[in-house]
């Protein structure tokens, strides 16, 4: 039995001898490097490292230097985590709107404005003219005096993927539904010809696309109140209902890919989904079927409507000179050489009129019909709403969808209850699903311990006795 | 007789269909790592590759190096998640056989307050203190260090009353006698009560280890640099936005379990035997 201790004692100290060498002391940003706090990985991380690269060969006043920091959901709390410090935050993050209106009610975030019109640093009103309106606007923060906040950095725009051979096959003339009932007696089609309809992954950017393609808003004028209880949002949750009443359309695993595999697999004839999904779904049809895509139906009567969606950059606040220097680089990567290379390696979109008009950008569309869908497109995309407690009202309106698709609640009460539910975390009130509050969590704490201190107290008087 | 044999053969029918429904997960994840990008996303699934991609696990060594733009591989990610599991265990163990002998063992003012205080804090969820652990790192300097990624994690409650519950079941015979022979109460901790606790001790080391080779969210929280990554963030890399490669996300999923599997295997008797004596579901 001793031996069997020192055995174990001479691993314990073998155990920290191993943590000896581990990198100990503060590890400041290196001051003249800005740091930029991103999430892309794989074939995307090495060409924004490319890009990032080039950018320092530059000889800038700073040169940027990358960290990946995983999902939006890790950085979004690596970055609240960090101004809550009050120390080191980066100078870069990529962050979606709601995320931004969060960092600017912090304080955290800088207005882009006075770079953008500085002499020296900013950008000219023709370069400021050729990056798309809908894209720019989606960077204004009318609830935080319409300002810049943020610059693109990831844009794409919610499309219907078909399988055009499908809807030949069911009788159809193989072009995209263009209208919501036209969706919908495609999907009856194929459903008689035995096959699957739409796939459908519930996702809060489908549902308040389908809301504005039934001429609906998402929020009210003053960007203070959802308006799911309108008659365009119950139209969207009455179709999503009906259509899963029929056996129209079904429920993939949520985040799971699901659609994206019964596509390819030829399995369904719709999905909606990113434009960013197309360079996989190719790589995984090859050429087994003949497929496009479209902008999403909308109602009779109703303009095309789609959601840009994608992140953006935000410069943190810092110092002056930090600031000014993280600006410059937010310059670079928008100009046009440096976005048709993004949109080029990556799938996004490019956010300026002139990339579009680059050889490699035109050669790029020229090589399939499908290829500028996406972009052509992006006239008729808008951006969701980018206030503070969007992120929670996501997860309620994801909760009402699922709702719909499995029949449980009629669509009006589905959209009412999301309507309350939604202003409730718009008032800051938080998701009305989150889970309990640091209080009560602490009084329930409370309760047991001292239940379990009282229980202690009684079996030590009767050992004694 | 009869009925014996029939019980006997329902039980281990039972008895197997729980391992192939606990083993299943395992064959998916391996199967999964040998198939081709193809195969893995066919729908409906595949049950076995039609070729084995060996490949997929050089790829998913090398992956870690793309995105940090070849600063790391997935040898640094295991280096710093086995220096910091290691640390983690082992210091957990230190502060449980203390503090478990002390609530177990000895009398002072305020033992039931404090260990009902240590105790209540089981309740309160990570999530909660998450800021101000945070800010705590910051504030001590320790930011992207291995101090931030073992330090606060070195006090175990659960592992602290497990071990309290051992050590309350240990005769007070034994400890009178070692008085007799000149014990006092460290050499009697050190000498006798915690070596008749290894199946306690053990069943501590693997939940230790494995909660700390599985964190992800604190390890992404205070860390900055590649060099200072863990394997959980290695597999967090591999899942994209849009698209995730699954046959190199099982590949590294399968490298990445090994060593927890491994330290399993080996102290796979005296976990069993810490379960059933400490009364633990695992």
């Amino acid at each position: 039995m001793a031996n069997r201790m020192r055995r174990f004692g001479t691993l314990l100290s073998l155990l920290c001898l191993l943590a000896a060498p581990a990198g100990c002391g503060d590890k400041a940003p290196p001051q003249g490097e800005l740091i930029f706090w991103h999430m892309q990985s794989q074939d995307n991380a090495v060409l924004l490292q490319q890009i990032v690269d080039d950018y320092n060969a530059a000889d800038p006043p700073m040169k940027v230097s990358l960290r990946y920091v995983g999902g939006y959901t890790d950085l979004f709390r690596k970055v609240r985590a960090t101004i809550a410090t009050n120390k080191m935050p980066p100078d870069l993050v990529v962050a979606y709107e709601s995320m931004v209106a969060e960092y600017i009610e912090l304080g955290a975030a800088v207005a882009l404005d006075d770079y953008i019109a500085d002499p020296e640093v900013g950008l000219p009103p023709a370069d400021l003219a050729d990056i798309f309106p809908g894209i720019l606007a989606g960077n204004r923060y009318p609830t935080y005096g319409n300002l810049y906040y943020t610059f693109p950095f990831t844009k794409s725009v919610l499309m219907m993927y078909y399988n055009r051979d499908m809807l030949r096959q069911a009788g159809l003339s193989g072009e995209p539904p263009v209208t919501w009932s036209e969706f919908k007696e495609a999907c009856k089609a194929v459903r008689a010809a035995g096959r699957q309809g739409y796939a459908l992954s519930v996702d809060a950017s489908t549902v308040d696309a389908m809301v504005m393609s039934f001429g609906g808003e998402l929020l009210d004028e003053a960007n203070r109140r959802a308006l799911f209880d309108s008659p365009a949002s119950l139209a969207a949750f009455r179709l999503i209902h009906d259509m899963a009443r029929d056996g129209l359309c079904y429920q993939i695993d949520t985040r799971s890919y699901g659609d994206r595999k019964d596509f390819a697999s030829g399995l369904c004839a719709f999905m909606i989904r990113s434009s960013t999904t197309r360079p996989y779904i190719e790589k995984d049809i090859e050429d087994r079927f003949d497929w496009d895509m479209a902008i999403i139906p909308h109602a009779e009567g109703v303009d095309p409507v789609t959601v840009l969606f994608g992140a953006n950059i935000a410069v943190l606040r810092t110092t002056p000179e930090r600031q000014r220097a993280a600006w410059r680089f937010v310059r670079y990567f928008s100009s046009s050489e440096v976005t048709a290379r993004w949109a080029m390696g990556t799938g996004y979109l490019p956010v300026r009129a002139s990339a579009a008009k680059t050889p490699a950008v035109r050669a790029f569309f020229e090589e399939r019909a499908r290829n500028r869908r996406a972009f052509d497109a992006l006239a008729h995309a808008r951006t969701e709403p980018g206030v503070a407690g969007w992120q929670a009202v996501r997860t309620e309106i994801e909760l009402a969808e699922a709702d719909a698709v499995r029949n449980r609640i009629p669509p009006k009460e589905i959209a009412e209850k999301l309507s309350r539910e939604a202003n409730i975390a718009l008032s800051g009130g938080g998701s009305g699903h989150s889970g309990p509050t640091a209080v009560s969590i602490l009084a329930v704490a409370g309760i047991l311990a001292a239940l379990l201190a009282a229980g202690l107290r009684k079996r030590n008087r009767e050992a004694t006795q | 007789m009869r009925r014996a044999g029939t019980g006997k053969a329902a039980s281990h029918a039972v008895l197997i269909l729980g391992a192939l429904v606990v083993a299943f997960p395992f064959f998916w994840m391996l199967s999964t790592s040998l198939k081709t990008g193809a195969e893995a996303d066919h729908s409906p699934p595949t049950l076995l590759p039609a070729s084995p991609q060996f490949s997929n696990y050089a790829e998913a060594w090398h992956s870690a190096a793309k995105t940090t733009a070849g600063h790391v591989t997935f040898t640094t990610y295991f280096g710093n998640s086995v220096t910091v599991a290691a640390c983690v265990t082992a210091g957990v163990l230190l502060t449980s056989i203390l503090a478990g002998y002390a609530f177990a063992n000895m009398r002072f003012r305020g033992k039931d307050l404090v260990f009902v205080l240590f105790l209540s804090t089981m309740m309160i969820p990570f999530e909660v203190v998450l800021v101000p652990n945070f800010r705590t790192m910051v504030a001590l300097g320790w930011y992207d260090t291995y101090l931030a990624l073992t330090v606060p994690w070195m006090a175990n409650v659960f592992s602290i009353f497990i071990l309290r519950q051992f050590f309350r079941s240990i005769p007070g015979d034994y400890f009178d006698a070692a008085q007799i022979d000149g014990c006092g109460h460290w050499r009697y901790m050190w000498q006798v009560a915690v070596p008749m606790a290894a199946p306690a001790l053990v069943t501590i080391t693997i939940f230790t280890f494995l909660g700390s080779w599985n964190a992800l969210m604190w390890p992404m929280l205070v860390t900055d640099s590649a060099e200072m990554r863990v394997v959980q963030v290695g597999l967090s890399i591999l899942q994209g936005e849009e698209s995730t490669r699954f046959q190199v996300l099982m590949a590294a999923s399968a490298l990445v379990i090994i060593p927890v599997v491994v330290l399993y295997l080996f102290l796979q008797r005296r976990f069993v035997e810490g379960v059933s004596h400490t009364g633990i579901k695992a």
